[in-house]
């Protein structure tokens, strides 16, 4: 994936009286090896453009368009965006018991080869106890069911875990810091900073500047009422930690 | 509830049918017999006697020729499972008898088809305190009656897990009868209905004795044309102070044309005792098929992956590697056909 472009993006979720607009307007590009960070008070609209940009069908694009190397993906389902090589860490992955985690993560890493180039059991297996080892996640979180029975920091371990042995080319961490101990918050940031090369971009939205010392963005964008309202340097984080969100106009 | 019938002379109450409608002749004569891997200790025998048939579809299942006594002595702890194979041909009445404070781990699977209804009636009785895990796979086609009923002395725990799947019709009952004080129970179901089953699944928690407790979990799946009721009845009896009683029949419907039913009972003729019951009838999760396709997961095989996961959550996580691949082919053989029919 060389780019991914958010053009003036409108985006509203159905409510009983109607449409509520959450996103007035975004306007957004990520370069292949670049690290953009979203910031920004609570209700703005971060997680809707994640989770636009995924595919979630619960979010309806009333304008503008998201596209993948110039090319729109609006039309494409959010299994297809993945296979394109988009990638969301969510803030509240479900459980599903019955599944075990690393039959569902090598169903997902398959998911995007040929039939003649599956990976196979023991390879697999190498890499993902390799990257359990970096995330220091017990072994057997990869025999347990996916997400049954994991406490917060670990859910958001095993979101990174996938994201390793996924490999995407745009990554996209919704709130990765939250609810993490700064033991548990270097090694996640560790284990993205791990993937970062020319080849692997991501989208981080947070509200905090701390995950920003860990994870240094190229850019930092900081939204309000629906719009990206500033960008520059890692720099207008430390600042933002200072001056708070009030402070900015639209 | 009924402390003041005569229970022998009744059917086991089933919602929208009646046992008595769908029993149907067995084959003459079993064509094959269970077969036993037994752990030293654990005996068989031709059952001499078998216990007062404690209702009507008891009295009809008993019938065959082929009756069996497993014996697992008092106190006896045995590493290894009991376990019990058989098909579809193997019609049997079946008598587990778990004495007092033994430790045990029983397995029993079915499998295969059988031109005429499978009869299986299993007695099982477990003496004071001990402790049994009971496994039942049923991965069979065709017509069965089933009728699997345990009685529980004092202090005596089951653990459950039970699954039913593929194309298959007729009624399948699980009893417990927490009879003894402070015995109790968690009782899993798992059914899986495809292509044209008529399937009637129920599974029944009596708590007789004071201070017991039965959970039961049942979850249950459709796919192309098959009709299934699953229920569950807890029933409280007068004199059971102190009991407890909790289930959650959820039904996963993946085709129009299937119908679906669950049914929560709670009968209860006690003061001084606990009871709830969650019950639905519903389309997949939502939440869970996004997250499986927002890894690349087509929605077909993520479908199935929620469907697998919302049947094997309530089997046991020890199954041996055989027995958890036969599952996993039935249920998506049924899937499949679902998807195509």
């Amino acid at each position: 994936m060389k780019s991914l472009e958010v053009k003036n993006l409108h985006v509203a979720v159905k409510t009983e009286t109607g449409q509520n607009e959450i996103l007035r307007g975004v306007n957004l590009r990520i370069n292949a090896g670049e690290i953009h960070a979203v910031m920004g008070p609570n209700g703005t609209g971060k997680s809707t453009l994640s989770e636009t940009i995924m595919g979630n069908p619960h979010y309806l694009v009333t304008e503008g368009d998201i596209l993948i190397d110039g090319q729109s993906i609006l039309n494409q389902g959010v299994d297809a965006r993945a296979r394109a090589g988009l990638f969301l860490a969510m803030q509240y992955p479900p459980a599903i018991a019955g599944i075990t985690n690393a039959e569902f993560i090598r169903a997902a890493v398959n998911s995007r080869r040929a039939p003649e180039d599956q990976v196979g059991v023991a390879a697999f297996l190498n890499e993902l106890d390799q990257h359990l080892a970096e995330l220091k996640m017990d072994p057997d979180m990869a025999e347990r069911y996916l997400n049954a029975g994991f406490s917060g920091g670990e859910k958001k371990k095993n979101e990174i875990l996938q994201l390793l042995m996924i490999k995407p080319g745009l990554a996209i961490l919704d709130e990765i810091d939250s609810g993490l101990d700064i033991d548990a918050l270097r090694i996640v940031a560790g284990g993205v900073n791990s993937m970062r090369g020319p080849e692997f971009s991501s989208l981080i939205i947070t509200h905090y500047q701390r995950l920003l010392d860990y994870i240094v963005p190229d850019v930092v964008h900081v939204m309000k009422d629906g719009r990206i309202i500033e960008s520059g340097g890692p720099e207008l984080a430390k600042q933002l930690e200072h001056t708070g969100y009030e402070q900015l106009e639209d | 509830m009924g402390e003041t019938k005569d229970e022998t002379q009744q059917w086991p109450q089933l919602p929208k049918a009646s046992w008595a409608r769908l029993l149907r002749p067995s084959e003459s004569a079993a064509t094959a017999s269970p077969h036993f891997d037994l752990p030293a200790g654990v005996q068989l025998a031709k059952a001499a006697t078998l216990p007062t048939a404690s209702d009507k579809l008891d009295a009809a299942l008993r019938q065959q020729p082929t009756q069996l006594t497993l014996t697992i002595p008092a106190d006896w702890h045995g590493g290894r499972p009991v376990t019990i194979d058989a098909d579809a041909q193997s019609s049997c009445v079946l008598v587990i008898n778990v004495g007092a404070g033994a430790h045990v781990h029983l397995r029993e699977t079915w499998h295969g088809r059988n031109e005429a209804q499978l009869h299986l009636l299993v007695h099982l009785k477990i003496g004071f305190g001990a402790v049994v895990r009971y496994d039942t796979l049923d991965l069979l086609t065709g017509d069965v009656a089933i009728y699997r009923h345990a009685k529980l002395a004092e202090q005596a725990q089951l653990d459950w897990h039970a699954a039913t799947l593929g194309e298959c019709s007729g009624g399948v009952q699980h009893t417990v009868d927490l009879n003894g004080r402070s015995s109790r129970t968690n009782v899993r179901m798992a059914a899986l209905a495809g292509g044209n089953a008529n399937l009637y699944v129920t599974t029944t928690v009596n708590n007789r004795g004071r201070a017991t407790q039965g959970l039961i979990n049942q979850h249950g799946v459709l796919t192309a044309a098959a009709k299934m009721v699953l229920t569950g009845i807890g029933a409280i009896m007068l004199g059971a102070r102190g009991s407890d009683a909790q289930q959650e029949n959820r039904v996963l419907m993946l085709s129009d044309k299937a119908v679906g039913e669950a049914n929560p009972l709670l009968l209860i003729d006690e003061n001084d005792v606990t009871a709830g019951h969650a019950a639905s009838v519903a389309a997949v999760d939502a939440q869970q098929l996004y997250y499986l396709m927002s890894r690349g997961l087509e929605r077909t095989v993520a479908l199935r992956l929620v469907v697998r996961g919302f049947l094997l959550s309530l089997l046991p996580d020890d199954l041996p590697a055989q027995q958890l691949a036969a599952v996993q082919n039935v249920i998506e053989a049924q899937l499949i056909a679902g998807d195509k029919a």
